[in-house]
């Protein structure tokens, strides 16, 4: 995310534009916003995306995780191979976190659940990769005392959703089928 | 010399967060809204970097840099991109011609030093950037990797949102930063050399689907792309095509085991239905096996032939049917193999017809301890006793 570009040069030759503030998030990124933010995240096949909103604080953020449960050394590198955003338990603690730094109160959070499909099952290797992921997610948020307040989850189909401030709008596309905001 | 794949991962993943910087920039400096497309890390030959800089075809800067590490930074445009990007320059600096293309050095040096300080910040060493040079035919041959070596590639691309011009941003690390940052310590990397032998074979699949889908739906097709990259194992679904596509996915289970998806778009799918079933109104069964049936004969040819060069078995599933996002499709792809590995692969090629009215992509994400043995030649089947445990079958 692009948060900090203080230390680039000033040019007095161009003209300064002002910054348009949507945001992408990858697989494995999260994301916090302000009152006008618009985050955008795509392809959600089995992993899944959290939202969080305290919309007295107008703040909200976005996290697309890809694996349940993060492994035991995940701090062993410093994130560095292993972002923790990759995981749905240590995704959703950092999601918190964050928007707690960016002005929320951890009280007033509240969250949206999207993505954990099941795209497919060979072997039982991919098995319900997609649930767990689900699962991992509701569990964290429900020791963070976070409540789960609406949720498009499950089924075999992709998603990409837009999560905008002030409110935590989540809107939900599908590659087929209606958009719907939750 | 053996690549290490971690530490292509980690550059890989600098890349991208200096994409991010150089998206940040330019809404400062152009008031360009841009997205970022997740870069890849590929082994490219001389030839490789040669064709796809073709500066006959390309506007762009090279930016040399030394220090800590040497090599090269290239901002590269299309020519009607770059015409594009002059235009808004020339535009700001008030009609200037002269400040428009010293704004373009500019915009270079901004954009791609966002790019090397986060290796520089990562490796704890200076980077010098030299002054910028237009990438014209004696620029790029001053960084065409030298003949015989496998070289790196990171590629990353940002595509401004409303107008879609692309800015295409290479680095090409030295001989020396290559083997000095991104050589393995132990035996575990990849060897290099077999990497390059290994895209040949990939390129060599491609060629033989491309004439089996001509002779399957008497549609002339050709071979656009067809190469390996490497990024954060995360990353890998977002390398593909963002579309809806339809087609198959496909386990393997051997040496090297992994998935291999072969995707349509849905024009071409429909085409790929009636060549096999001419005149018939077939319902959504009969289509869907028929993509079905086609995906095994592709998934063959192209797997066989690696099974064959690497004196290795490679078992094939049963395909799956897809109909979706083609990152949506990978996701659980890649997050069967981010358990067990942080950084992924992606042998993609891309078979259509010159004008893109029929394409088909295959994919085949694989596990990246099985690829490096069976490169490396410890793949044979009957004098592997760990092959059980490693397949993960």
């Amino acid at each position: 995310v692009p948060s900090d570009i203080g230390d680039l040069p000033v040019y007095s030759s161009l003209p300064v534009a002002s910054a348009v503030p949507v945001v992408r998030v990858g697989i494995g990124e999260l994301a916090v916003g302000g009152a006008d933010a618009r985050l955008k995240s795509s392809g959600f096949g089995s992993c899944v995306g959290v939202s969080l909103c305290d919309p007295e604080a107008g703040v909200v953020g976005l996290l697309h995780a890809m694996l349940p449960v993060a492994p035991a050394d995940l701090q062993a590198d410093g994130g560095a191979d292993h972002p923790p955003a990759r995981y749905a338990d240590e995704g959703v603690r950092a999601l918190v976190a964050a928007t707690v730094e960016a002005g929320a109160t951890r009280s007033r959070l509240v969250a949206k659940l999207v993505g954990g499909s099941r795209m497919f099952a060979f072997g039982g290797t991919e098995g319900t990769i997609g649930d767990r992921n689900v699962e991992a997610a509701r569990a964290t948020l429900a020791a963070l005392g976070v409540p789960v307040v609406a949720e498009d989850v499950g089924g075999a189909v992709g998603r990409s959703v837009e999560l905008t401030g002030p409110d935590g709008d989540l809107t939900v596309s599908r590659a087929v089928g209606e958009d719907q905001t939750i | 010399m053996n690549l290490d794949v971690r530490a292509l991962g980690r550059f890989s993943r600098l890349a991208d967060e200096g994409a991010a910087r150089a998206a940040a920039a330019l809404s400062v400096m152009l008031g360009v809204e841009s997205e970022v497309v997740a870069g890849r890390v590929g082994v490219a030959t001389r030839d490789d970097v040669r064709r796809e800089l073709a500066p006959e075809s390309h506007v762009g800067v090279v930016v040399p840099f030394r220090g800590g590490v040497s090599g090269n930074a290239l901002l590269v445009f299309d020519q009607p991109d770059a015409e594009t990007v002059l235009a808004s320059l020339t535009a700001l600096a008030g009609g200037n011609d002269a400040l428009a293309e010293s704004g373009l050095a500019e915009l270079a040096n901004v954009l791609l030093s966002g790019f090397v300080d986060g290796w520089a910040n990562h490796l704890g060493k200076e980077i010098l950037a030299e002054p910028p040079v237009a990438l014209n035919a004696a620029a790029v041959e001053t960084v065409l990797p030298e003949p015989g070596v496998p070289a790196l590639a990171f590629r990353n691309r940002l595509t401004a949102t409303e107008t879609g011009t692309e800015f295409g941003v290479y680095l090409l690390p030295s001989r020396e930063a290559v083997e000095t940052v991104f050589a393995a310590t132990d035996d575990e990397g990849l060897p290099a050399e077999r990497l390059l032998t290994f895209s040949e074979l990939v390129r060599d699949g491609a060629a033989q689907a491309s004439a089996h889908v001509s002779a399957l739906t008497g549609i002339e097709t050709v071979v656009e792309v067809a190469g390996l990259s490497f990024a954060p194992v995360e990353r890998v679904p977002s390398l593909v095509s963002p579309d809806t596509r339809l087609g198959v996915v496909l386990e393997l289970v051997g040496l090297p085991s992994g998935y291999i998806a072969i995707l349509f778009d849905e024009a071409s799918a429909s085409h790929v239905v009636d060549a096999l079933m001419p005149g018939m109104d077939a319902d959504a069964d009969l289509r869907q096996s028929a993509i079905m049936e086609v995906g095994n004969i592709l998934t063959s040819g192209f797997v066989d032939g690696w099974a064959n060069d690497l004196g290795t078995t490679i078992d094939i599933s049963p395909p799956t049917y897809v109909h979706d996002v083609a990152p949506a499709i990978l996701e659980p792809v890649a997050a069967s193999l981010a358990t067990t590995q942080d950084v992924g692969m992606l042998v993609e090629s891309l078979v259509r017809t010159p004008s893109g009215t029929f394409t088909c992509e295959i994919y085949v994400v694989p596990e990246e301890r099985g690829l490096a043995r069976a490169l490396a030649g410890r793949g044979g089947r009957e004098d592997d006793p760990d092959l059980q445990a490693d397949t993960g079958a």
